[in-house]
């Protein structure tokens, strides 16, 4: 193509630079990329897939199935960007050749921003073409809050490239005033922006390029693109329709395009063929040959399979003394040396012809995109006029409108966008009447029958070259052979051909590949149909989907009160669920078993201090709190005096261990149930369920609190001294505070300060609940007051360390997803005397049956032999297969045992203890002794002295 | 040319349905057309037909992500997936079809320390019971596959890997296809566009299929339907203690080679793989409503995109090109339901959950000697119906967890 | 996506709420069948389904909504007592 001195929507006074290939290019402000190459002579953009064809630029917008390019943007590199909607822009740097077919991902910086919007509306628009802005010029005079998207770079679609005129002005014109008009309103307009994926409950997921159509100096702070989530009330998908291609022999050479194409690119951007030859089967592509007559351009011919349409658009063909070549139809091409394409075969009633042409307008007919309709599964049923699928019935709060309803005028596509919008208003509430808002008028034109025609047959039988989907190389031969092979339905053809697999998944290509299918298995074209289109619409940059979510803001992180005091203290920080915990203090020098070695021992000779406000909290009053509780807990809370403590479990319905946990009696009516970090809300949510669900008569209100309150446990022989020190007005010898005991008072200032007797060490501890900001008033106080009491802080390696030596579990690590309290060694928690939830399963013999996975200590039998939780505990180490005994669920150096400790489960393995087994990762084996889970202090003098 | 696949050569007949067969097989996707074939290829039963309401292989067969590999973690199911591990390792040259099956290797990532635990367990277990499986420390993994974002600074730092090198991936239509002609040509009769409405049953036993196509005569029957498993249960008038979900994948556009093994992550919800035509192939966990829809929800694909960038950000800037759901039969311990039901000569092959794919060749195998012997193979006899009522289950979901 | 109208709050996108099955409903004591069905068996209908959402990331409110497994469209939500939604 050349571009013409003048005309188009193109600033020429604006050139742009830009790289196609390494190419340095020209082309102008209001190019797309498309347009530029072939203004600037580029035809042949790539090769093709498998048979590395020349390839050109098919269409002028969302139809192109050829024209694809690697682009470079922010640093970044972007596969298989669509040319014929990419706006240029100064300094665009484009990959072709292969890399229309296949792009390349590339590791190191990305610079661009990816952002997500959230909007509401009554009515979303799906397509502004003639149909969607009828619809929404109308419901935005209704006063509905509308929202209009089109997929398109401007609005306008088919408008755009039609001379016809809409209410006495030029198309284009009244597009630019209708936008207007909409703008003025309020209606929020998004160009370049598709209806990608449909959502139930009436909800669009559009997806919009902005600062991604722009060189980056001028995007500013736009995004590159945004992903909106729309819920509309309803909507209205006016989403047009897509021009066929014809299938013959070397359809697939540049110069080969859509009439609709043709069209766009002569009345947007200014560019014509030398000469241009049409072959349509329907009066609508008459228009591509009297635009490029009136552009002077030369027009050798129309080939019209049809005997004469009496149309309209054919009578002007006439009129202007263009060739008709009736009854005929294109068989073949031929091309020049660098592939392009130079004359077209024309077979007649009287023979064939060759005729000169640089370009081929080839239409098919049109079809509805109806894609969104089918991606929720919405009924299509096979329109034999069009020679295509229409939609059936719209799905409940939707309204398809326009050429997508098979409106296939101008004038039916505004009326019918009217129509839809009235209706759709009408479903929201909202009532137009007929007079308040006119519908567009645009001039009647008699249109003659269209003629369906798929695939023109090769004259030497040779279908190698004729091609249903150019992406992926897919010819008539293709198709021949997978019938060949016995395959009927039309997914099996895709399958086995490849046909709609590509990047457009094939929305040109379907239609044709089912009705080829069809005449060679002598089927109606209406029974094989099309192969079915999953969303999305359009393919979707990953990083859309992800938008900010990435990096430190992938998922929140949540901190203590103390964060800043164990960071001041050198931590080390670890996930533990949403949060960062610190794992250790280490000191200049110390290797990670020295650290753990030296809290330990701290704990264990002295005191130590360690943050567990990321336990859950909750708080449950209420007249039949102690009900509620005794339900779902396995022993007797209610049994808890007011001030007291007990140690815990929940199970589920399937007697499998869900959580454990301390309840502490506040008052009467009022409990404090602390939960393990990760089951925080699980938990908050399983006593909601039972209230709700089961009990909604019991009056029972659960509230979390965990971030309410900061929680430090003071743990060590000394931390009697220490806490006195600090509560100075508390009581807190055994007697007056023993353990499992609970006491409310002022803590180094703290009013109000909870102190709980609960030990997860085995060390006499005290676990101090104060307000989640004041937090770090206790920390700082500890480590001041207690500076020489040898206080010293620990992490969560030190506290797993010290509770493995207690043999006290973590439910989820020590024990399994069926785990029950009796697998987990704590039957003699399960109460006698009550119901509670699980208790049934329980008292079921396969939850006691002998053979089970139980908890046991294990001991390892030397200081050097490390116990890597998950090695599995065999009885012959080295040995393949062999049946597997257990695994290691923890395992920790024990400094106050000097080697190495850890808790199993074991098959039996409560009847087991003193037998010796094997740790192993599946080769060697380090020698192990089944013991007792209680490593150290079984009598719990130290806990309780 | 570029086909998918080059054999030319006939794939399989379109025969009208008998009046009766030895035994009828309801679901014509990868396990019902295993099943067909072992059938007709190891039990000599070649009067069988495969019923099927769409084209053979429209459920799940073609909306998995293909992934292979038998690293489980009970005693129960470490014997079964390893030996249809081997079945695969056979299948190209058994059925003489290029399958694509690659063992490329599959690389189970981790993020805690518990989850950790949990995966080094299981290559314990593989390694004591023969199946090959390695643990990786981060700088393995970088080294077997580059493009694992190992950082100790990203939001869930990755701990370590497990590998089975024997796993892999294989070409879902390949597969349907090679089945298909494989057991066509054996004489089993393969029933498209037959969906079964009912059954004939001469008091608790079942005497035939009714169907869209007519009443067909069966001596045995079996119900391979995966996803649609509960439906035709409560044809057949039991229920079954299964739960359908959608479980969702989607692939990118066709991109140069970056990605040479499968890799999962249970923690972050992500799986991937690249397949030889060059998509990446992504696969999610499972939505958490109950459906029949063959769709599921949007924020499960944003999420498994926003992982899949962590752990891969050279991936950023390629695109969703296709998404799809299938329908999973969940049951309450991750394990497969395989044997008799409560109705005589009805047998059930059913639950896989999210990972089916991989066991098209041993799910076919053990339930065709089911449907033979009336008594379950020897690799399957822990994964009866019966087990829900004595409560011996076989859990399995920490194998089983991301879905794969 | 879903969008499901909570009887307390109104419509709200599905990632606010927590899908909760058809529940429990606790069968008598000494009833060995019906505790097993209650461990591992549900209703699993192609078609209207009756089940339990939470509002777990609002109002923390369980609700009934009747939604068809084939098609995902909502056809009821109501409270738990079964009263209309205000909302």
């Amino acid at each position: 193509m050349r571009r013409l001195p003048a005309g188009g929507d193109i600033d020429r006074s604006r050139p742009l630079r830009f790289r196609y290939d390494g190419r340095a290019l020209t082309g102008f402000t209001g190019d797309t990329l498309a347009s530029a190459l072939l203004g600037a002579g580029v035809d042949v953009i790539g090769t093709s897939v498998s048979l590395g064809r020349p390839r050109g630029i098919i269409s002028a917008g969302l139809e192109e199935s050829s024209g694809f390019a690697q682009v470079a943007r922010a640093g970044a590199t972007e596969p298989l960007v669509r040319m014929s909607t990419l706006p240029l822009y100064a300094g665009l740097e484009a990959e072709g050749g292969s890399r229309i077919v296949k792009g390349y991902l590339r590791d190191g910086p990305d610079d661009g921003r990816f952002d997500k919007r959230f909007a509401h509306c009554d009515l979303l628009v799906v397509g502004a073409g003639p149909a969607g802005l009828a619809a929404a010029l109308l419901a935005s005079r209704a006063g509905a809050r509308v929202m209009l998207v089109e997929a398109d770079v401007v609005a306008g679609g088919a408008l755009l490239r039609d001379a016809d005129t809409v209410d006495g002005q030029p198309a284009a014109a009244w597009v630019s005033n209708a936008s207007a008009t909409l703008h003025n309103s309020g209606t929020l307009v998004l160009t370049s922006a598709t209806a990608a994926v449909a959502l139930d409950q009436n909800g669009m997921i559009v997806a919009q390029r902005i600062g991604a159509n722009r060189a980056v100096s001028e995007a500013g702070g736009l995004p590159e693109q945004r992903l909106w989530h729309v819920r509309a009330r309803a909507i209205i998908l006016a989403t047009g329709a897509l021009e066929r291609p014809i299938v013959f022999q070397d359809n697939d050479r540049p110069g080969i395009m859509l009439t609709g194409a043709a069209r766009a690119y002569l009345r947007r951007f200014a560019l014509a063929p030398d000469r241009g030859l049409v072959f349509t089967a329907t009066d609508d592509g008459y228009r591509a040959a009297l635009d490029w007559h009136a552009a002077g351009v030369v027009v050798p011919g129309i080939v019209d399979p049809r005997a004469a349409s009496t149309g309209d658009l054919p009578a002007r063909a006439r009129a202007a003394g263009l060739r008709l070549f009736a009854e005929s139809v294109v068989e073949g091409t031929s091309a020049d040396g660098s592939g392009r394409l130079c004359t077209a075969r024309v077979r007649g009633p009287r023979g064939v012809v060759e005729v000169e042409c640089d370009v081929l307008a080839v239409s098919g007919g049109f079809e509805p995109t109806l894609g969104l309709h089918q991606q929720l599964r919405g009924a299509t049923r096979y329109d034999a006029r069009l020679g295509a699928a229409v939609p059936a019935t719209p799905l409940p709060g939707q309204w398809i409108a326009g050429a997508a309803n098979g409106c296939m005028t101008t004038r039916d596509a505004l009326a019918d966008g009217a129509r839809a919008a009235r209706e759709a208003l009408r479903s929201c509430g909202i009532d137009v009447p007929g007079t308040a808002c006119p519908t567009p008028e645009s001039p009647a034109l008699l249109e003659g029958a269209h003629e369906v025609i798929w695939r023109v047959v090769a004259p030497d039988g040779d279908e190698s070259r004729s091609f249903v989907d150019l992406h992926r190389d897919t010819t008539v031969s293709g198709l021949v052979r997978a019938v060949g092979a016995g395959i009927g339905h039309i997914e099996h053809v895709k399958r086995y051909t490849l046909v709609g697999t590509g990047v457009e998944q094939g929305r040109s290509a379907k239609t044709n590949a089912g009705a080829i299918t069809a005449s060679l298995t002598g089927r109606p074209v209406a029974d094989v149909g099309t192969s079915g289109s999953r969303p999305p619409t359009e393919p979707l940059t990953f990083r859309i989907l992800s938008g900010r979510a990435q990096g430190p803001m992938y998922e929140p992180v949540r901190t203590t009160a103390l964060h800043e005091s164990h960071a001041a203290l050198g931590a080390i920080f670890e996930p533990a669920a949403q949060w960062m915990r610190a794992s250790r203090y280490p000191r200049a020098g110390e290797t990670l078993r020295e650290t753990v070695h030296r809290e330990s021992l701290a704990v264990r000779g002295a005191v130590g201090i360690v943050d567990v406000s990321t336990l859950g909290k909750i708080d449950v009053r209420g007249p039949d709190a102690t009900w509620f509780l005794d339900r779902l807990y396995a022993n007797d809370v209610g049994r808890v005096a007011v001030g007291k403590a007990r140690y815990s479990a929940l199970c589920h319905l399937d007697g499998s261990l869900l959580d454990d946990g301390v309840v502490i009696r506040i008052a009467e009516q009022r409990y404090f149930v602390t939960t393990s970090t990760g089951h925080a809300a699980t938990v908050v949510e399983w006593m909601e369920e039972w209230l709700q669900t089961e009990w909604p008569e019991r009056r029972v209100w659960v509230t979390p609190v965990t971030e309410r309150f900061s929680t430090i446990a003071i743990a060590g022989p000394t931390a009697r001294a220490l806490v006195a020190r600090l509560a100075p007005a508390m009581e807190v010898g055994n007697a007056e505070f023993p353990f499992l005991a609970v006491r409310h008072g002022t803590v180094a200032g703290v009013e109000g300060a909870q102190v709980a007797r609960v030990s997860f060490s085995g060390e006499l501890a005290y676990e101090v609940s104060v307000p989640w900001a004041l937090g770090p008033i206790i920390w700082r106080a500890a480590l001041t007051q207690g500076e020489d009491l040898g206080v010293t802080p620990y992490g969560l390696d030190t506290l797993q360390a010290l509770r493995i030596e207690k043999g006290y579990i973590i439910v989820g690590q020590d024990t399994e997803a069926l785990s029950t309290p009796y697998d987990a060694g704590l039957g003699w928690m399960i109460s006698a005397k009550k119901d509670f939830v699980g208790r049934r399963t329980l008292d079921r013999r396969a939850s006691q049956r002998d053979g089970r996975q139980q908890l046991v200590g294990i001991a390892a039998a030397d200081r050097e032999t490390c116990l890597v939780e998950g090695c599995a505990l065999v009885r012959a180490p080295g040995e393949s297969p062999q049946s597997i005994e257990g695994h290691i669920t923890s395992g920790c150096w024990s400094a106050t045992l000097g080697r190495h400790v850890g808790l199993a489960l074991v098959a039996g393995g409560r009847r087991r203890h003193g037998e010796t087994l094997y740790a192993t990762l599946g080769d060697s084996g380090a020698q192990v002794t089944v013991v007792d889970p209680v490593h150290y202090d079984a009598v719990g003098a130290r806990r309780d002295g | 040319m570029e086909h998918a696949f080059t054999n030319p050569e006939f794939l399989w007949r379109t025969p009208q349905p008998r009046a009766s067969y030895d035994v009828v097989i309801v679901g014509g996707g990868l396990h019902g057309l295993s099943t067909a074939y072992y059938l007709a290829k190891n039990h000599g039963i070649r009067n069988v037909a495969v019923v099927e309401r769409g084209w053979l292989g429209n459920g799940n067969a073609v909306r998995n992500t293909t992934v292979i590999r038998s690293n489980y973690l009970r005693a129960e199911s470490m014997p079964l997936y390893d030996f249809g591990l081997r079945l695969w390792e056979g299948w190209e040259a058994e059925l003489d079809y290029d399958l694509m099956f690659d063992q490329r290797g599959v690389l189970a990532l981790t993020h805690t320390k518990v989850e950790a635990n949990g995966v080094k367990r299981t290559v314990a277990a593989n390694r004591l019971t023969g199946i090959d499986a390695e643990w990786l420390e981060p700088d393995d993994i970088k080294a077997f596959c580059p493009i694992v974002n190992v950082s100790p600074d990203i939001r869930y730092p990755v701990m370590g890997a497990s590998l089975q090198r024997r796993g892999g991936i294989a070409r879902h239509d390949a597969v349907v296809f090679a089945l298909a002609r494989a057991a066509s040509a054996l004489g089993v009769d393969l029933l498209q566009g037959c969906e079964v409405t009912g059954f004939e049953m001469a008091g608790n036993r079942v005497t035939g299929v009714l169907t869209s196509r007519g009443r067909i005569g069966a001596g045995r029957v079996g119900l391979v339907g995966a996803g649609r498993s509960p439906l035709l249960a409560g044809l057949a008038g039991f229920s079954l203690p299964i739960q359908s979900y959608p479980l969702q994948a989607l692939v990118s556009d066709i991109v140069d080679p970056v990605l040479d093994c499968v890799v999962m992550s249970g923690t972050l919800h992500v799986y991937v793989s690249q397949a030889q035509k060059g998509e990446l192939v992504m696969g999610a966990g499972r939505d958490t409503y109950h459906s029949y829809a063959q769709r599921g929800s949007f924020q499960i694909l944003e999420h498994q995109i926003q992982a899949a960038l962590e752990l891969y950000p050279i991936m950023r800037r390629a695109h969703l090109l296709r998404t799809w759901a299938g329908i999973v039969d969940v049951t309450p311990d991750a394990s497969p339901i395989l044997g008799r039901s409560p109705v005589d000569a009805l047998y059930i092959n059913c639950g896989w959950g999210t990972g089916g794919f991989k066991a098209s060749p041993v799910s076919g195998y053990v339930f065709a000697h089911a449907l033979v012997h009336e008594v379950p193979h020897e690799l399957a006899t822990s994964f009866s119906l019966e087990r829900f009522e004595t409560g011996t289950l076989v859990d399995e979901h920490g194998a089983a967890g991301v879905a794969h | 996506m879903l969008l499901i109208t909570c009887p307390w709050c109104g419509a709200r996108e599905e990632t606010e709420f927590r899908h909760g099955g058809e529940g429990v409903r606790v069968p008598p004591d000494g009833d060995d069948p019906g505790w097993t069905r209650l461990l591992y068996y549900r209703e699993n209908p192609a078609g209207p389904y009756a089940e339990r959402w939470v509002h777990v990331h609002g109002c923390r409110q369980w609700f009934h909504v009747v939604r068809d497994t084939t098609t995902h469209q909502i056809l009821s939500t109501r409270r738990l007592d079964g009263q209309e939604g205000a909302a």
